[in-house]
Parts: structure tokens; sequence; C-alpha cells
């Protein structure tokens, strides 16, 4: 009984029961920018978004000037669409343009397959119950990277050099009132031939933690803490010296969840805060998102 | 038309980060910094020191190095200079502009090379670029990191 008048009440305060199942924890910053509620079999997805404010972060920690681009532009073209009732995958391809001062200059990024599984979703009944997915990601390395740039203040650089498998879990608790979720990524990357040797960059770990509320039936806020550690890279297969990363980012986002229809997202970024970080890149960034069922 | 408020309202935020200008660098030419320790090949055939100009910086090609090059007992080897590649170890990546390197051999001390228009493609705290010397000295051709104990601008 109590559980019914606990799920009632998620009903009452979210006015309809799927908006509340909409998101998993990284509403940004994951490894897929889109992902489909239960009751959708495929989706749009046109992002576009701008980094800049740049900062280098080196292997002490110390902040220093970038001589990076002044502001990076990223537009990102997704398909989502659903295989079974537990299954989806998406497609992410993006183009970016990097500006410094009067130069500017544009070019593919990387492309990334995710595929998410669902585990367990909770129902009305059950709202304490978290949906728990499995998720599966490849990132292919299209985009032009650090290593293969020709250009002063890596303005042709879109891409990250290495492809990448990944493999990781999204628990998310979305029918109480508080919102909550937490998952973790795992990255294994290839190795990459680059003028010096073939260099294999260390395994990824990444932890999400994220919190929200809705502001109104049809209108999420959510907001989080990424945290990245990369382990040590090896050129040649001799380990590089302080190479390991870590960078921390916080992510705050606004999304409406119209049920059936067209939908916005609005995500403001922060990289490379909160303590410890090293061999990154300090950066504010904001994201708009539009979202159609088709 | 939502796109048109998309644009608009990104490119207003663009607009307030361009941070600060580069500021130009001086570079006195000939000045040098002392000789580093002496690194030694792997195979012990030859060792190599560096001499780097003062005012390293970034985006420029007046950057210059001293090579000496020495036997196991710090005499003076002849040898030759195949490689002279940077990177940054930390952060996985080399630079640009390696094709517009310029080495010279000293006629009278073969030991003795320049290297000029050196290109780093970032700054960088003192140890963060090191650069891999590719050498060969008495039949055998060995690569070496030697590190940058400077500051980049
Ligand atoms: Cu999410
Ligand atoms: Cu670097």
């Amino acid at each position: 009984m109590g559980r019914v008048i606990l799920g009632l009440f998620c009903l009452f305060l979210s006015g309809n029961a799927t908006t509340l199942w909409a998101c998993s924890s990284c509403g940004s910053g994951g490894a897929d920018p889109v992902i489909l509620n239960p009751s959708e079999s495929h989706k749009l997805y046109l992002g576009l978004g701008v980094q800049s404010a740049f900062q280098d972060i080196d292997s002490q920690g110390q902040l220093r000037k970038s001589d990076g681009p002044d502001s990076k532009w990223l537009l990102e073209l997704a398909y989502v669409r659903r295989f079974t009732n537990r299954i989806f995958a998406s497609v992410v391809g993006d183009l970016g343009l990097n500006q410094k001062h009067d130069r500017e200059q544009a070019g593919v990024g990387d492309v990334t397959l995710n595929t998410r599984a669902t585990l367990l979703q909770p129902t009305m009944l059950e709202p304490e119950l978290p949906q728990l997915q499995l998720l599966l990601s490849r990132r292919f390395a299209t985009g032009r990277s650090v290593n293969q740039s020709r250009e002063e203040a890596y303005l042709d650089v879109y891409g990250a050099g290495s492809s990448e498998f990944y493999a990781g879990f999204d628990a998310w608790w979305g029918m109480m009132p508080v919102l909550f979720g937490f998952s973790y990524l795992h990255g294994w990357p290839s190795a990459e031939e680059i003028p010096e040797g073939t260099l294999q960059q260390g395994q990824l770990q990444r932890f999400i933690v994220t919190g929200g509320h809705m502001l109104a039936p049809e209108l999420k806020l959510i907001g989080g803490v990424i945290a990245d550690q990369r382990r040590a890279s090896e050129l040649d297969t001799r380990e590089q010296e302080r190479s390991s990363r870590r960078l921390q980012s916080l992510f705050l986002t606004l999304e409406t969840l119209h049920p059936e229809g067209d939908n916005l997202r609005v995500t403001l970024t922060r990289r490379g805060v909160l303590g410890d970080n090293r061999n990154g890149v300090s950066a504010w960034g904001i994201t708009l998102a539009w979202m159609s069922l088709l | 038309m939502r796109l048109i408020i998309l644009f608009s309202f990104l490119s207003a935020v663009t607009l307030s980060a361009c941070g600060s200008s580069s500021s130009s660098k001086t570079v006195s030419p000939g000045a040098t910094q002392d000789f580093g320790v002496p690194v030694a090949a792997p195979s012990g055939a030859f060792k190599v020191s560096l001499a780097w100009s003062t005012d390293l910086a970034s985006g420029t090609l007046a950057n210059s190095a001293e090579v000496r090059f020495s036997d196991a007992n710090d005499q003076a080897l002849a040898a030759q200079l195949e490689g002279f590649a940077l990177f940054m170890p930390a952060m996985g990546h080399g630079t640009i502009k390696a094709s517009e390197l310029r080495f010279t051999q000293d006629p009278k001390d073969l030991a003795h090379w320049s290297v000029s228009q050196i290109w780093f493609s970032m700054g960088g705290s003192a140890n963060e670029w090191v650069v891999d010397v590719t050498a060969s000295a008495q039949g055998q051709s060995e690569k070496v990191r030697v590190p940058i104990p400077y500051e980049v601008q």
C-alpha cells in the first residue's frame, strides 16, 4: 500500500509517468549524448556546443596559458533507434570549428557507436528501484588528432587520435522526488601510430554522479560531477613519465521532457575543477541540443 | 528559427571568452644555456648533451640548441646526428614543423652540431618537453631521450 501511495505521489509530481524515466546519469559528458525513454522507438539529435576559456593543466597540476584555440565549436548529429524492448543504439558524428583570433578551421570529428541494454526498469509500484543499464560504446578516430596536426595552435584538431572501446553501467533513480544516479565507464583505447612511434594511451576510468529535480512537470534540472582517470601512456611499449591523467568536471543540464514531440536541452560544463587535475584542459562549455521523435 | 536563436546565444558566449593575446618574446640570438648532464645511449656507444638557446618559446622558429657527443670517458666523439624529435611524454604528443629543422655539423669539431628552427607546439614547465635524439657513432644508430630542464614560454 505504501508503495502505491509513493507511486501516486511520483505520478502527481511529474504529471506524466514517462517523463520521470527520461534520463540516465550521463545527461552530458558520458559516452552517449542521446538516449531513448522506454516509450520511444527512435530519435534524432542535433547539438551545438562551444568550449572556451581554455587553460592547459600540466603533469604537475599547474595551470598554464593555453596555446590552442580560443574557442572550439561542435555541431553534433546523432540518431538513436530501439531494437528490442530493452536494447537501443545510437550513432553520433560531429563537425568541429576551431577559432583563434581571426583564424578558424573546420573539420570532421570522431564517430561514436553506443549501445544500452536495460537490465532493470522501475515501475509505478516499485519507484525505489533504479533503472539499470549496461553500456557498450566504440569511438572511431575519424577526426584529426594532435599528432596529425599541421596547423599552429592546433587549429586543425577535432579528434582524440585513438579509437576506444567502452563498457560500463548506469544506475538512475528517476521516480523519486529527488532524482539521483551514478555510472561507471571503463575505456580501452587502441594503439595509435604517431611520427615518434606507437603510442598506447592508458585505460580510462570514468565515474559520473548525478542529482536532480523536476522543476515543473515537463522540465528537469540535473547536475553532477564527472571524474576521469587515465593510466600512463606508452610509446613503443615504454611507459611515459608522469603521463597519467586526472580531470574532474561539473555539469548542469536543463531539459524539457515532452513525451511526444520535440525537446530542448541546455548543458553548461566546467572542465578541470575540484582539486587535483593533471595533463588536461580546463574550460567552460555550453551545449544546446534539440531532440525530435521525427 | 529555433536554430537562429541558438546561434546568436552561443556566439554571445564566445565573444566574451577570447582571453589573453599572445605576448611576443624577444630571443637574443646566439645566447645559450650551459650544456646539461650527458645522457648515455642504451648500448653505451655514445653520450649526448644539449645546450639550449635562452628564452625558449612556443609558436616561433627562433629556438635553437647545440648538441655535443662524447664517449664513455667524456671525450669528444665524432657522430652523425640523424634525428631531433621533440616530445611531450606526459601528454603523448610531439610538435609540428619538424621539416623546418636545420642540422649543422661543426667542420672543425665533428662531435659538435647545431640545431636551429626548433618549433614547440605548446608551452610547458621545465621538463615537460623532452627531445629524442637519434644519432650514429661507432657504426651504431640509436635513440636517446634527453630532458629539457627549462620552461618553454
Ligand atoms: Cu542523463
Ligand atoms: Cu602538450
